[in-house]
């Protein structure tokens, strides 16, 4: 006679039914050495056959006491340390951790930076979801050519980059006030070249990817997340509008100069790992539109507002700054006690947020499902872990 | 002439026959002052055939296993925009000797639970079914190694015994991983069996012999292009065929149908606690078991070794065997995964019925008259209308099921 | 009897031996399938090819794995205690064994059609029992594909049961 297996938490209690034959669950550790897990993380799954009755994500691998670093750091020397938060998109990261100090201490931001950082930002979305279809696919079982297609275009994103800032992924860019280096007209041009070839790339994904009925069947109808449940677990990002939820900060905030751009955002319906991975190829789509229309406007001018980075201090008082990074909403809180470093500093990482809610997906359904929605939720361990 | 590089192999294993039953003569004149009898000669030279056929299948696939892995290796690599191996050797040709150097000097690790027996038995047993399976194929004109009446009955019974192999592999590491995968390959591999019997069924109705080199020789025309009397020509053949090699990839375990070794969710499934020289050993069953699987739908469907009289008949049979290899190759290249239970569900729900119903199409085949070419051109077109009318049927039943591409809205 | 009889019985009987002797029943289970196994080398011996090949594709390819799947998906896995030497149930063990070896003994070899040798050179031909089954037993033949047909739907109706009672 087998035990009932409570568990408080998710509220489910396996007991054997009357004259139906005993069964008896399996408790597996997925991770943290897994091809598919994005990273060092463990899932405590347990199964019942192959069905998901219990999942518990165990992350900490990569913790790497960042909040804490930087506190012993001055403001501009925690930056190269934001590149490793969400180590592929190092640009986001650094920007939103300069948008909060800029709010802070109150400095203004010249309008070529803000192109130039808008520029960045959207080819990071560009890699950022790319690479997020490879990887979606090569966990489903494609063996990584979708990947190591995204990977061809971001191998010629990751060499703008180079040539801007030094690095391909750990670019440490962006300054308060603005930007380190400025853009040739020459970069300017290969980056036009870059994004007039972008929307051929994603007709060729779209063609390999989005009708392929192996991917539709094990995507559609998997892994549903409720609006209701993604607004009250604070999901944000693709996955929230992949639920159907219209919150884009790039939308609400209007930070930078976003609102000089015309976009629009797509939104899902059901909710489903499918969901999720057609909008970020809508998303990029969008993005495009942005850089062709930030490529073609962008003005003359400086390229940072002129801070004297010697003793900078930012004023007392504490603030939140947040973008719309391609994971979600990637924001800062920083405290500060008007000295030179911060007093507090605590990032809101979006692909920690996102993941309480794996378990809520996962349940009821198989193990392989399991992997493709944490595919889909679209993880790195830097930010998860910090 | 082209006899002569016909019955290469054929002349050239005679001859080595000769010279042993000429050597064995040789030493029973030394020592019993006469020549061998009668019988003592022929088992000499029966059991020297039997040895010398083992040889040659052995290291013939084992080169072609090597040359496979390679053949992988750059195809999905070319596939992925990327260079493959291309160090060792020109081309990288010697990547699988490295590879093998490799496996053999690295350290058997057996797991401190593990059952001892069932864990190292697990290889040997995966492994000799694959290499008995190249016994029942007939690789050129005179070229079988065996002349079985039921050769297609005993391919399919040696499959068999190969799934025991894995369930042992995985049950024996005692590896929640390892028995997962075992079950999942076993399940899939009992699933797909039907199907690959069914698929092969028609063509032995057709021929009416289990045997391969009458199903081969039924093959044949006596033209110069041997082409025309390959059972794929026919509807029910070609539906046949894309049966077969369907259900093919899914017993040997090949992407889309690796579940059992599902890399991105279990690892390495069922042989994930094995190293070294043991996992070689899988590997070798499972590229062995492809490739005589490639045979054996060759023989069937692509009509053996007939082909046109430029080449060799071995060469067209490996050419049609490397063929299918390719085509399962750049099938693992680009689709990804089934799970689990829609794989079930394909074997079973589409499949099957499939199969059942191009065996129904093969009876109506056979019983028209087919002696006019008018006669055979109506035959060929009220089987083609059976099938695809079949296929069309269940397919739609089929795919009220899977999804369909969406239209999204965008925030106003 | 020949080199070839002896070999066969020894793998026989040494399979079924530790099929139901051995404690850990996986191994008692694959003891079996070498049992499958020799059985089916008798069939080779006796020149029935086809049985023989059906009996590894029957035996080993579905019978045993269903054994295999039944063993390991409950829960014991090593036998009960063994019973003593003399014990009860040992001895009442031997006596069922010896009557029904008896019985056998003598039904075999009082039959005169069993003691006859098969008739030598005759290869199994199966287009042959293919006939035989479709003209003079094509009555058994249907009744046992009636029973298969049951016994699936019997499992899938039970399998059912269970995945709609666990949703």
């Amino acid at each position: 006679m087998i035990q009932p297996f409570t568990t408080p938490e998710s509220g489910y209690t396996l007991i054997p039914k009357e004259g139906a034959i005993e069964t008896q669950t399996i408790e597996v550790s997925m991770g943290p050495h897994h091809p598919s897990t994005h990273g060092v993380f463990r899932m405590d799954v347990v199964l019942d056959g192959e069905e998901v009755k219990r999942l518990k994500p165990v992350f900490g691998y990569l913790h790497r006491n960042h909040e804490q670093l930087a506190e012993k750091m001055n403001w501009l020397g925690s930056i190269p340390f934001t590149d490793r938060l969400d180590y592929f998109c190092s640009m986001s990261n650094n920007w939103a951790y300069c948008h909060a100090v800029e709010q802070l201490a109150g400095i203004k931001v010249p309008e070529r930076a803000e192109y130039i950082r808008v520029i960045m930002a959207e080819l990071t979305r560009l890699i950022n979801h790319s690479c997020l279809a490879g990887f979606l696919l090569s966990d489903a079982g494609a063996w990584g050519t979708p990947l190591l297609y995204a990977f061809r275009e971001r191998e010629k994103i990751l060499d703008l980059f180079e040539s801007v800032s030094g690095a391909r992924m750990m670019c440490n860019y962006m300054r308060f006030g603005g930007v380190r280096a400025d853009v040739s007209d020459d970069w300017l041009a290969c980056a036009r070249k870059v994004v007039e070839n972008y929307p051929r790339f994603l007709d060729e994904l779209e063609a390999l990817i989005t009708g392929n009925e192996i991917l539709l069947a094990r995507t559609q109808q998997v892994g549903i997340l409720p609006r209701e449940l993604a607004i009250n677990a604070s999901v944000t990002g693709p996955m929230l509008r992949a639920s159907g939820v219209d919150y884009d900060i790039r939308k609400v905030d209007r930070y930078g100069i976003y609102d000089r751009f015309d976009f629009r955002v797509p939104l899902g319906e059901v909710g489903d790992v499918y969901d999720r991975y057609y909008v970020r190829i809508l998303e990029m789509r969008e993005s495009v539109k942005i850089l062709q229309q930030a490529l073609r406007d962008i003005p003359e001018g400086p390229f940072d507002a002129g801070v004297k980075m010697r003793n900078f201090k930012v004023p007392a008082g504490d603030g939140y700054g947040r973008i719309e990074a391609p994971k979600g909403e990637l924001g800062f809180y920083l405290v500060s006690d008007g000295g030179t470093r911060p007093y507090r500093y605590h990032v809101r990482a979006p692909s920690f947020i996102n993941l309480t809610i794996l378990e809520d997906m996962c349940l009821g359904h198989k193990v392989a499902d399991v992997i493709v929605i944490l595919g889909s939720v679209d993880i790195v361990r830097g930010e998860v872990d910090r | 002439m082209y006899n002569f590089f016909d019955q290469l192999f054929v002349a050239l294993g005679a001859w080595l026959v000769g010279l042993v039953v000429a050597a064995g003569n040789g030493v029973s004149k030394l020592c019993c002052g006469q020549p061998m009898s009668e019988a003592a000669a022929h088992n000499v030279a029966a059991g020297t055939q039997v040895v010398l056929i083992c040889v040659t299948i052995y290291g013939v696939f084992a080169l072609c296993f090597g040359l496979a892995t390679w053949l992988e290796r750059k195809m999905l690599a070319r596939i992925q925009n990327r260079y493959g191996p291309n160090r060792v050797g020109p081309f990288g040709l010697l990547q699988f000797v490295a590879d093998g150097v490799k496996m053999l000097t690295k350290e058997d690790i057996v797991p401190a639970r593990a059952d001892k027996l069932v864990h190292f038995l697990a290889p040997a047993i995966v492994l000799a079914p694959a290499l008995l399976m190249f016994g029942f194929l007939p690789f050129g004109r005179n070229m079988a190694p065996t002349d079985l009446d039921t050769a297609v009955i005993a391919f399919f019974a040696v499959g068999a015994g190969s799934e025991l192999a894995l369930f042992m592999a995985g049950w024996g590491s005692r590896n929640k991983y390892s028995i997962l995968g075992a079950l999942r390959a076993v399940a899939q591999m009992i699933s797909y069996e039907i199907p690959l019997v069914l698929a092969a069924v028609p063509v032995v109705m057709i021929v009416g012999s289990l045997s391969t080199s009458q199903i081969v020789a039924a093959q044949g025309t006596d033209s110069f292009l041997d082409v025309k009397g390959w059972f794929v020509w026919t509807p029910w053949g070609f539906a046949g065929f894309i049966l077969f090699l369907i259900a093919a990839t899914a017993e040997s375990n090949r992407s889309p149908f690796d579940i059992p070794e599902g890399e991105s969710e279990i690892i390495a499934g069922f042989h994930v606690e094995y190293s070294g020289f043991k996992f070689a050993l899988f590997f070798m069953a499972e590229y062995l078991g492809m490739m005589a699987m490639a045979g054996l739908g060759v023989t069937l469907f692509l009509g053996g070794w007939h082909g046109p009289k430029l080449l060799p008949s071995w060469a067209w049979f490996m050419l049609k065997g490397f063929l299918i290899v390719c085509w399962l190759i750049w099938l693992r290249g680009t689709l990804p995964r089934l799970r689990v239970d829609q794989l079930m569900a394909f074997a079973w729900k589409a499949m099957l019925p499939f199969a059942l119903f191009n065996i129904f199409a093969t009876a109506v085949w056979f019983y028209l008259p087919k002696t006019t070419f008018l006669q055979s051109a109506v035959a060929w077109i009220i089987t083609a209308a059976l099938v695809v009318a079949a296929y069309l049927v269940i397919s739609r039943f089929v795919s009220r099921r899977a999804g369909a591409p969406r239209v999204y809205r965008y925030a106003s | 009897m020949d080199t070839a009889f002896i070999i066969l019985s020894l793998i026989t009987v040494a399979g079924a031996v530790w099929a139901v002797t051995l404690r850990n029943l996986i191994h008692a289970v694959l003891s079996l399938v070498l049992f499958f196994f020799g059985i089916a080398g008798f069939f080779f011996y006796l020149n029935a090819d086809f049985v023989g090949w059906v009996q590894i594709l029957v035996y080993v390819g579905a019978v045993a794995i269903l054994a295999i799947f039944a063993v390991m998906l409950t829960h014991n896995l090593t036998a009960e205690d063994e019973p003593g030497f003399f014990s009860l149930r040992w001895l009442t063990g031997m006596a069922i064994a010896a009557t029904v070896g008896a019985v056998l003994w003598f039904a075999i070899r009082s039959n005169a059609a069993m003691s006859q040798t098969a008739p030598a050179g005759v290869a199994s031909n199966v287009a042959d029992i293919g006939r035989k089954m479709m003209t003079d037993w094509v009555v058994p033949f249907e009744v046992v594909s009636l029973l298969l047909t049951a016994a699936m739907i019997g499992a899938i109706v039970i399998a059912m049961e269970q995945i709609s009672h666990r949703k």
